[in-house]
């Protein structure tokens, strides 16, 4: 113990008497620990931190999956109801939903996310309400009755935390509701599949009252909490067995390829951004490594001249790994200082990822630094100082004692073994860089690709805004046409309005319905997937949608009119390719009509082909079955401006108001914002993988500076010599820079060997060019020469400025 | 130092080659060698004539390519790297042409090093360290670091580290190397005090004046011992 101690006070000594290599070597694995703490929090906070459930590793989520994939999350209520029959492996086993409710108060409305949940939901998740009581099974049955257990937050906003909730009515889509129950603060259980995901529930209310009404049972996601000390493999055989049992009673839901498996709830929580989140872990790894390999290299520049004392120390009696806990106790302190400064890094970092963090990161109020993330960072420090100490440290006890203590030997030799070390270290460094850029680069090009993909409407100067009619005083469809006529006739009469219009659904951009429709003349049973729109007579022309063929959505179109249908191009190619589209009949929603138009594809998702799209009139539309839609899907009312949209926002909202104000909004954003947000994911990865790769570059640049210019101080005589024998500035300028050079076309070849291993991880992220682009790949390449070119002609020009005289005296 | 003429060190056909590409350098041929415990020896010889090769395989910091080397009756010279280690800690004082105190550590802390590797306690070490630097005269100087003291005064803070773990011999390559004459001649003196007083001493120089301090002087050229000298006077 008393030899760390004095290991420890006599590398405090050394580090503080060469405070410029202490300082850099500090800010370099602050860097790259505080870079690597605030990713990893990340990591850990959406995928890995435990969901403040008890024992959460019993909970799992049903889903189907399709070879190893998991899929589709949802399945009906009659499967829901089997898979209780099967559950003696289940504690217990919910359903849950997902719907949306008007809620008014006064002369205000507003709309709450909700989840209509079976009776024992909060049992499987073992969090039951703080005050009132959990729902009863008598509650989750035939009809369901009309009861709701409400959020903290909701609890406080609508009731201003009355201690008196409980029992009271609170109306949700116009209908009462009676409170039995407050959950705890915080309480926030939203999955991945949520349609509302980054929205957390405020009620939640019985299953059975939306079962049979929700797209006639379906939708439902199912989570269980297994019993206690199930084996996986038990769990697994038993999951194979109500497959196949499945696959004969739900022939049209599971198919041969499809499987009915448990996967952690957790999993799927944040299973969308898994990927990309893996990949930056990967890629921050990477610039620490490289950190790790820059201070290594300091640590062997440092220890040639340190020779004299190890072999000093080495004569008296010390034994080498003696010498190498002493060095590494140094290295240790450099990691240790690295990573407390390196928690302030992470912090900053962490707050201004999270500013930037897209929406659909989810679980962000998990992500912080907590005393687990303190000790990773601490366990992350002394690995570091133990993986960019060690080798400088073998290598400088690796010392030929007779010649290191000659006189005159102040310096050790930079050693072959060490010099071939120090050059290997800028090899990797330049090989990791580069392929932190490839990576960079082909997010840069996805980004730009997407970016410069049409999503088939124009975009610009259009307004969107959410609004909901569950609840309100319309209660038919002609009421609604005649509220969204009322509503498109106030908005156009705005200054600065071209045009508005309305749809329900789904805009564009975002996920919306689908169903299945029929071409007339088709067999019964051929049922073709298709998007579901719902769209008023404005709206083609205030979203910017061309018109292909026949004409859009008129004002004649009423319930009492020949039921029309306006198709995209895409469904007129997959459907109609043999024929004329305009009079063809599709049945949508069972009820024939008549194809009046063809519309431009508008795409829901920049990165994927348009899908098959059916507009049907709002006129036109089932009452019941709109307000299913819009129970996953808001409503929208769709602005064309002259100029900048956000600019109509109040205008917009009071519009609504004024025809009615017990008539909820959500949120007002403008298309350009929608067009941001959809590619937020992957402009986030971009824009890190791009600071990342920066950064890797610079610490590669600082590293080859490093041994280029330890290099022309051992050289100096040899130089000195040259010039002496003849050789001019430019002669020995070529020749360093060669030698700089050298190291990097080594490093650049392992980098590309590499990169094109391992940007295949990349899959399914990159849109639109090619995993092995030889364009980004040349470029890197061009951008790395010139980076290290530039970090090797400082200390080349240095070397052509060798006086050959002093160089000849030079020890 | 007790048992005068029992044999401390002794060497026979002790050889060492360099190879370096594919030049054979043969820097030490044939050598036999004994000294006796108490002996004060010193090695002259030209410049390249392999002195401090010698002395550097006598101190166990270098290994002989050939011969027997046998120190206190052990042989020595195919010892592992950690057995060295060890019997150098132990056995063997080192005293350098360049001083060779660490700039980092305080007299103190430089004297205190031989102990601080035998895993010696701390108030044994005390107590060890004040005794050495006394000998040699520099105990006021605890508290500073090299770079504070003169080149002789250096170099006698370096006899301390030499003697301060009791070895069976002192090995002093050039001592007088980096020293003016009167501080070479100051530190000539203590050596001397030392081996009257029972040190065995072995000394490379160059200079035959303190050549001359010595009782026997082993005279290398090119690698071999060529002739060897007795003082006699011995101790003047």
């Amino acid at each position: 113990m008393s030899t760390v101690w004095q290991d420890l006070r006599y590398a405090v000594r050394v580090l503080a008497k060469s405070p410029g290599f202490t300082v850099l070597a500090v800010l370099t694995l602050a860097l790259g620990i505080g870079a690597n703490t605030a990713i990893s929090t990340v990591v850990y906070g959406v995928l890995l931190r435990p969901l403040p459930f008890p024992e959460p590793d019993r909970i799992v989520q049903l889903a189907e999956t399709a070879e190893g994939q998991s899929g589709e999350m949802d399945l009906t209520s009659l499967q829901l109801q089997r898979l209780r029959e099967h559950g003696q492996f289940f504690e217990s086993i919910a359903g849950y939903t997902d719907v949306g409710f008007n809620v008014a108060a006064g002369n205000e409305a507003a709309h709450v996310r909700g989840m209509p949940v079976s009776a024992d939901y909060f049992q499987v998740l073992r969090v039951h309400p703080a005050a009132g009581r959990d729902f009863l099974p008598e509650e989750d049955r035939g009809d369901g009755q009309r009861v709701a257990i409400i959020s903290h937050a909701f609890w406080l906003r609508r009731f201003a935390g009355d201690p008196g909730t409980v029992g009271q009515k609170v109306l949700l889509n116009g209908d009462p509701y009676t409170v039995i129950g407050v959950m705890p603060d915080g309480f926030d259980p939203r999955a991945s599949s949520d349609f509302s995901a980054g929205i957390a529930a405020d009620v939640w209310v019985p299953l059975a009252l939306v079962a049979k009404t929700v797209g006639s049972g379906e939708n439902i996601g199912v989570v269980a909490r297994l019993k206690p000390g199930l084996s996986r493999a038990q769990v697994d055989a038993q999951m194979s067995l109500i497959t196949q049992e499945f696959r004969k009673q739900f022939p049209g839901d599971v198919s041969a390829r499809q499987a009915i498996a448990f996967l952690p709830y957790q999993f799927m929580i944040g299973s969308d951004v898994r990927p990309y989140l893996l990949v930056l872990l990967g890629a921050i790894g990477f610039v620490l490594l490289i950190a790790c390999a820059n201070v290594a290299n300091l640590l062997l520049a440092q220890g040639g001249s340190r020779g004299r004392e190890i072999a000093v120390r080495i004569a008296m009696g010390a034994t080498r790994p003696r010498l190498v806990q002493q060095l590494l106790s140094e290295s240790l302190l450099i990691a240790l200082a690295g990573g407390v400064l390196g928690l302030a890094v992470a912090n900053a970092v962490l707050g201004w990822l999270l500013a930037l963090a897209p929406v659909s990161l989810p679980r962000l109020s998990d992500i912080h630094l907590d005393a687990g993330i303190f000790g990773f960072t601490l366990l992350v420090s002394v690995l570091t100082g133990i993986l960019f100490g060690l080798a400088p440290a073998i290598y400088t006890t690796n010392t030929t004692l007779s010649e290191a203590l000659k006189e005159g030997s102040g310096k050790a030799s930079a050693g072959a073994g060490r010099a071939r070390l120090r050059q290997s270290l800028v090899v990797g460094e330049f090989a990791l860089s580069l392929v932190l850029l490839a990576g960079a680069g082909l997010m840069i090009a996805t980004f730009t690709k997407l970016m410069n993909t049409s999503p088939g409407f124009d975009p610009h100067r259009v307004l969107t805004m959410q609004f909901w009619l569950t609840g309100s005083r319309y209660k038919s469809t002609p009421e609604v046409a005649n509220y969204y006529q009322s509503v498109v006739q106030k908005i156009e009469a705005w200054p600065g309005v071209e045009a508005a219009g309305i749809v329900a659904a789904g805009l564009p951009l975002e996920r919306g319905g689908n169903n299945g429709v029929r071409i007339a003349g088709q067999h019964q049973s051929d049922w073709l997937a298709s998007n579901y729109r719902e769209a008023s007579p404005g709206y083609f022309r205030a979203m910017g949608i061309a018109l292909r063929e026949g004409r859009g959505i008129l004002d004649s179109d009423t319930g009492d009119s020949n039921q029309v249908v306006v198709i995209n191009e895409a469904f007129a190619q997959k459907y109609l390719s043999n024929r004329n589209a305009l009079g063809e009949h599709v049945y949508v929603n069972g009820v024939p009509r008549e194809v009046v138009g063809v519309v431009a594809d508008v795409k829901s998702y920049l990165d994927r082909p348009s899908e098959p799209t059916t507009f049907i009139p709002g006129a036109q539309t089932s009452y019941e079955g709109s307000k299913i839609w819009e129970g996953w899907f808001p409503r929208s009312i769709v602005v064309r401006a002259s100029g900048n949209p956000l600019r109509l926002s109040k205008s917009v909202r009071e519009a609504v108001a004024a025809v009615d104000p017990l008539v909820p909004t959500g949120a007002v954003r403008s298309m350009d914002q929608m067009l941001a947000h959809s590619v937020g994911l992957r402009s986030f990865m971009m824009m890190l993988l791009s600071i990342f790769g920066g950064l890797a570059l610079v610490l590669a640049s600082v590293g080859i500076y490093g041994v280029i210019s330890y290099a022309v101080s051992q050289r100096t005589r040899e130089i000195g010599v040259r010039m002496a024998l003849g050789a001019r500035p430019a002669d020995v300028l070529r020749m360093i820079l060669a030698e700089g050079l050298k190291l990097v076309a080594v490093g650049v070849a392992l980098g590309v060997a590499a990169a094109l291993m391992l940007t295949r991880l990349l899959e399914g992220m990159i849109y639109g060019v090619s995993m092995r682009d030889p364009l980004i790949f040349v470029l890197v390449n061009l951008l790395m020469v010139a980076v290290s070119l530039a970090a090797c002609y400082v200390p080349a020009l240095r070397a052509t400025r060798v006086d050959p005289i002093t160089a000849l005296r030079y020890e | 130092m007790t048992d005068a003429n029992a044999t401390l060190i002794k060497m026979e056909g002790v050889k060492k080659v360099f190879y370096t590409d594919e030049v054979e350098t043969h820097a030490l041929s044939e050598i036999h060698l004994e000294i006796k415990k108490g002996q004060y020896i010193s090695i002259a010889g030209p410049s390249g004539c392999g002195k401090s090769t010698l002395l550097s395989i006598l101190g166990l910091l270098d290994s002989p390519t050939g011969g027997g080397y046998t120190l206190n009756g052990q042989p020595v010279a195919n010892l592992s790297i950690s057995e060295r280690t060890r019997i150098r800690n132990r056995e063997i004082g080192f005293i350098f042409q360049a001083f060779n105190l660490i700039g980092d550590l305080t007299v103190y802390e430089n004297v205190e090093l031989p102990l601080t590797y035998r895993g010696t306690s701390a108030a044994e070490r005390k107590q060890k360290v004040q005794h050495a630097l006394e000998r040699v005269g520099m105990a006021h100087r605890l508290r500073h670091y090299p770079s504070q003291l003169s080149g002789g005064q250096q170099q006698r803070v370096a006899v301390a580290r030499a003697l301060v773990g009791d070895p069976l011999i002192l090995m002093a390559d050039e001592p007088t190397g980096n020293l003016d004459s009167k501080n070479g001649e100051a530190v000539m003196e203590l050596l001397r005090d030392l081996h009257r007083n029972g040190a065995t001493v072995c000394m490379v120089t160059h200079d035959q004046r303190y050549a001359n301090f010595a009782e026997r002087t082993i005279h290398l050229f090119d690698g071999r011992i060529v002739e060897e000298t007795q003082e006699a006077r011995v101790g003047a």
